[in-house]
């Protein structure tokens, strides 16, 4: 089993295709419901048919280390950083809170991000916590049963993760432009209680391409066949790693 | 000839079964796979309420026991998670027991 140590907690990560050369993939769950499953039994493989490949279980999440602490942005671009120093610039698929982290490390760790694909933002006016109180009532989570809900209240109760979600600065739009600087997807499902922020991020960044799905927060699960359709038909056929400076 | 490798795959179905059995109980633990006969009808969502974390750490556990020859990502690649989650351990053997089994030189020629 993949487990690295870092920043002080052990980590799970896959890699799929690890030998297929250019330009990784790396693709980030959600908190709570998510874990690698969350990609890896919907897009991942398909898109692993022509790229390399990196899962991440995030800290408290899947089979990685529950640890006490360290679940704002902040210090999970840091965990980002550093689960994925070993991989040429790469392209980031994200999912919910994974997209917010993703937003963090672009900004913070420079030159690291080849583009972006993000799939339900939480960039909106709805509160964190709010948002993922209306989640938690969705009834497409296919990926959670009984003892994944056990899982989440473990890690609500034992860690910091809902002071530390709180405690989280909004996304302004100043921060949404960022996202402009380069090849970036977003993608909302018309039913989720984030949808809202395609739009901002269409107002913010003109550059940006967005789509919306009929379907729910959980669109990677529940509608997965578009999804992965949206993502490979974005990220193109593979090239192979060329020299950056 | 062809009898004795009819029962050669049988063996080998067997023994894939039971590495996958012994994998499940590393996985979930043996508690909760109490009074549970794994065959090959035993589905991993419905009867042995596998969570899909857990099919994750299945498949990492069979790649690294039968090394590079099990592809689970272009094994699955073609399902849903519906499809993933709801098969039997049949199906996974017999992917398993395909990758592992030298193919006959006859048959390669085809």
């Amino acid at each position: 089993m993949p487990y690295t140590n870092v920043r002080g907690a052990r980590f799970h990560i896959a890699d799929l295709a690890p030998r297929r050369p250019g330009e990784p993939v790396v693709m980030l769950h959600g908190l709570f419901t998510g874990s690698i499953a969350s990609w890896y039994l919907t897009a991942a493989p398909a898109i692993s048919a022509t790229r390399r490949v990196r899962l991440v279980d995030w800290r408290g999440h899947g089979l990685s280390e529950r640890t006490p602490n360290g679940y704002g942005t902040a210090s999970m671009a840091a965990d980002l950083e550093a689960l994925t120093a070993d991989l040429p610039p790469f392209a980031i698929v994200g999912h919910s809170y994974g997209c917010l982290v993703a937003l963090r490390f672009l900004q913070t760790v420079p030159g690291r991000v080849r583009r972006m694909v993000l799939v339900e933002p939480p960039f909106n006016e709805v509160g964190l916590s709010e948002g993922l109180r209306a989640v938690r009532g969705e009834p497409s989570g296919r990926l959670r049963n009984g003892s994944a809900e056990r899982r989440m209240r473990a890690l609500a109760d034992t860690t910091t993760v809902l002071t530390d979600l709180a405690a989280e600065p909004p996304v302004t739009d100043a921060d949404l432009r960022s996202l402009d600087g380069g090849p970036c997807l977003v993608i909302g499902g018309r039913n989720s209680p984030f949808i809202s922020s395609v739009d901002r991020v269409r107002q913010a960044c003109p550059h940006v391409r967005a789509h919306e799905l009929a379907g729910g927060h959980e669109i990677h699960v529940s509608h997965a066949d578009e999804v992965t359709a949206l993502v490979t038909g974005f990220l193109g056929p593979a090239r192979a790693e060329v020299a950056h400076g | 000839m062809n009898k004795e490798r009819t029962a050669d795959a049988a063996d080998t179905a067997d023994m894939v079964l039971a590495e996958v059995t012994r994998m499940l109980v590393e996985v979930v633990g043996e508690d909760f796979l109490l009074d549970v006969e794994i065959t090959g009808d035993t589905t991993f969502s419905e009867d042995l309420a596998l969570e899909s974390i857990e099919f994750v750490a299945l498949a990492e556990k069979l790649q690294q026991h039968y090394g590079d020859r099990i592809d689970f990502a272009a094994f699955i690649a073609d399902m849903d998670l519906t499809e993933i989650m709801s098969m039997d351990v049949g199906t996974l053997v017999d992917y398993v027991q395909g990758r592992t089994t030298p193919v006959p030189w006859e048959d390669r020629a085809r």
